[in-house]
């Protein structure tokens, strides 16, 4: 098995390539992202590359031909990058990523990152959708999810591929960039009135044991992971002794400018999560074992004010994300040891 | 979940969970704590139920009971199931929305839908559907798709009268046998409309057995 890695320069894509590279059916990895990983990976083939550059994507992916491809390049907006560099990198990503692969001839299985965003909360949808609910996302990074998942799918009919899409739900870790976890460690965090609705969470080590999960298991179709149970806004902020402050209506146009003032950023996405919550129905996990999150939803939010923070790459992209975008980046194919 | 509060002791212990934020919020939005509390501050809700012990300990069950007005029933029985059994009664029929919605499942309500109603019933919570308001004490109806995810995951149907007062705050419960499972495998929307009938006539019997001077002036 050949995998391609795409996004493997984030928190989630290095976790998931050295679990990879512990696999023995893989005979060979490729990694693509605009940055490198900061682990370190021993037999992984890095091309640091934007994903807006189609044809330096589509000759690194032609080189590799891939028989599997891990498309983890999904970016959620004011994680990594600015919302609409984020769609652009995602939905560049994908096209150029799984058209090229599916040009190869042999690709045979996609897992696609996908996440619960996909659902969205209109009124009167579902509390708890389980995988038979019908994506109807409210947000501009559920909407990218969906034109995603459409794309991979119509790749993997037309090949005779499959196609794992996991929804996840709010991924956080120790050195994750998440748009969430920096929100909730303000020292005063805006909550949705009293109360609030309640969100599930999964750490990046479930969400990556997970992937290669779906990998092996050779999955398809849709599958919702989140950690066990559900943890609301407001108790996440007293889990790590911060001051929850109850906002209403048009005071959360207030509370999103100096949230954003103060380094967290808000995209919609966010703003859904606080004011209506998402959690998804995980009870397909039970059948599969080895996808079950070690962690649940609220051990996940007490772990979180105990992380240091993000780390030094993922801090100098998130201050200038902008920087990075309008310089494209010069296609380098190194190995991530050769590069230390 | 929690065990219930039943004394000062453990309401006192109760608000300093809320404190530090180790409480339990559930994915539908009910907090125990919550109906615990107004349990301890409301002695003026005084439920009393017989056929408690026909309820199954563990695993979903779908709930029937009559309605006079508004949701004062299915509260009722929630609230006295809850200090009775311990287990948390999900009452159908919470508005969908940011301020509203939240407010009220955290007492564990639930929207009217049959896709919520499924999730509820296979995480193992017990549902209590309210017949439709009917002011003569005679037992309404219920939509046949509210019926359909107890069929669907084969679980037990309960009959239930409650009658009482919103203004005098007492209760009487009458829980009947459970309604036996159609002999044959059907999941069909025709089944689920013979388990609507049957439940909504096994309401009525029970209000008939159960409470004759006060429903029939007899």
């Amino acid at each position: 098995m050949r995998v391609l890695i795409t996004g493997v320069g984030g928190a989630l894509g290095g976790r998931v390539a050295s679990l990879v590279e512990e696999l023995r059916e893989v005979e060979a990895i490729a990694g693509l992202d605009v940055v490198a990983p900061h682990r370190r990976l021993r037999r992984t083939e890095i091309s640091v590359v934007d994903p807006r550059e189609r044809r330096l994507v589509a000759n690194a992916v032609k080189r590799f031909q891939p028989t599997a491809v891990l498309h983890l390049g999904i970016y959620e907006p004011d994680a990594r990058a600015t919302p609409r560099v984020a769609a652009e990198r995602t939905m560049a990503g994908t096209t150029t990523v799984l058209g090229v692969a599916a040009e190869m001839g042999c690709l045979d299985r996609i897992v696609v990152r996908s996440g619960s965003e996909i659902y969205g909360r209109r009124t009167n949808s579902t509390q708890v959708p389980d995988e038979s609910a019908i994506p109807d996302p409210t947000s501009a990074f559920g909407r990218t999810l969906l034109r995603t998942e459409q794309l991979a799918q119509a790749t993997a009919d037309s090949v005779g591929a499959t196609c794992s899409l996991l929804r996840f739900a709010t991924i956080v870790g120790p050195d994750v960039p998440s748009p969430l976890a920096r929100y909730l460690r303000l020292r005063v965090v805006p909550v949705n009135g009293v109360p609030d609705a309640p969100l599930a969470l999964l750490h990046a080590d479930d969400a990556a044991r997970a992937i290669v999960a779906a990998l092996r298991l050779q999955l398809d179709g849709p599958l919702n992971v989140a950690g066990e149970g559900s943890v609301t806004a407001f108790q996440a902020a007293l889990l790590g002794g911060n001051i929850p402050l109850p906002t209403f209506g048009p005071w959360w146009s207030v509370a999103r400018r100096i949230s954003s003032a103060l380094g967290s950023p808000v995209p919609d996405h966010l703003l859904e999560l606080l004011q209506r919550g998402r959690v998804t129905d995980v009870s397909r996990l039970q059948v599969l074992p080895d996808l079950l999150p070690a962690l649940s939803t609220i051990e996940v939010a007490r772990a979180l004010h105990t992380w240091t923070g993000e780390s030094t790459a993922d801090d100098a992209e998130d201050s200038a994300p902008t920087a990075r975008t309008t310089a494209p980046i010069r296609a380098k194919k190194k190995t991530a040891a050769g590069a230390r | 979940m929690s065990q219930p509060i039943t004394s000062p002791r453990q309401l006192l212990r109760a608000i300093g969970r809320r404190r530090s934020g180790d409480y339990e919020v559930d994915p539908w939005g009910a907090d125990p704590d919550w109906l615990d509390i107004l349990s301890v501050v409301s002695p003026l809700l005084r439920v009393r139920i017989d056929g408690a012990e026909r309820l199954p300990q563990h695993g979903g069950a779908l709930l029937v009971t009559n309605r006079r007005v508004g949701i004062g029933e299915p509260i009722a029985l929630a609230v006295g199931l809850r200090r009775q059994t311990g287990r948390l009664v999900r009452p159908v029929g919470v508005p969908d929305g940011k301020t509203v919605s939240p407010f009220v499942r955290r007492f564990g309500m639930i929207r009217s839908s049959a896709s919520e109603i499924r999730s509820v019933l296979a995480a193992g919570n017990m549902v209590v559907v309210g017949l439709t308001v009917s002011l003569r004490r005679e037992a309404g109806t219920v939509a046949s798709e509210l019926m359909a995810p107890a069929l669907e995951l084969s679980l037990p149907v309960f009959p239930i009268a409650t009658v009482g007062g919103e203004l005098t705050g007492s209760w009487r419960v009458h829980i009947g046998t459970p309604i036996p499972p159609p002999s044959s495998v059907r999941r069909t929307p025709l089944a689920a409309a013979e388990l609507a009938d049957r439940a909504r006539a096994g309401v009525q019997m029970l209000l008939e057995d159960e409470f004759p001077s006060r429903l029939t002036g007899a």
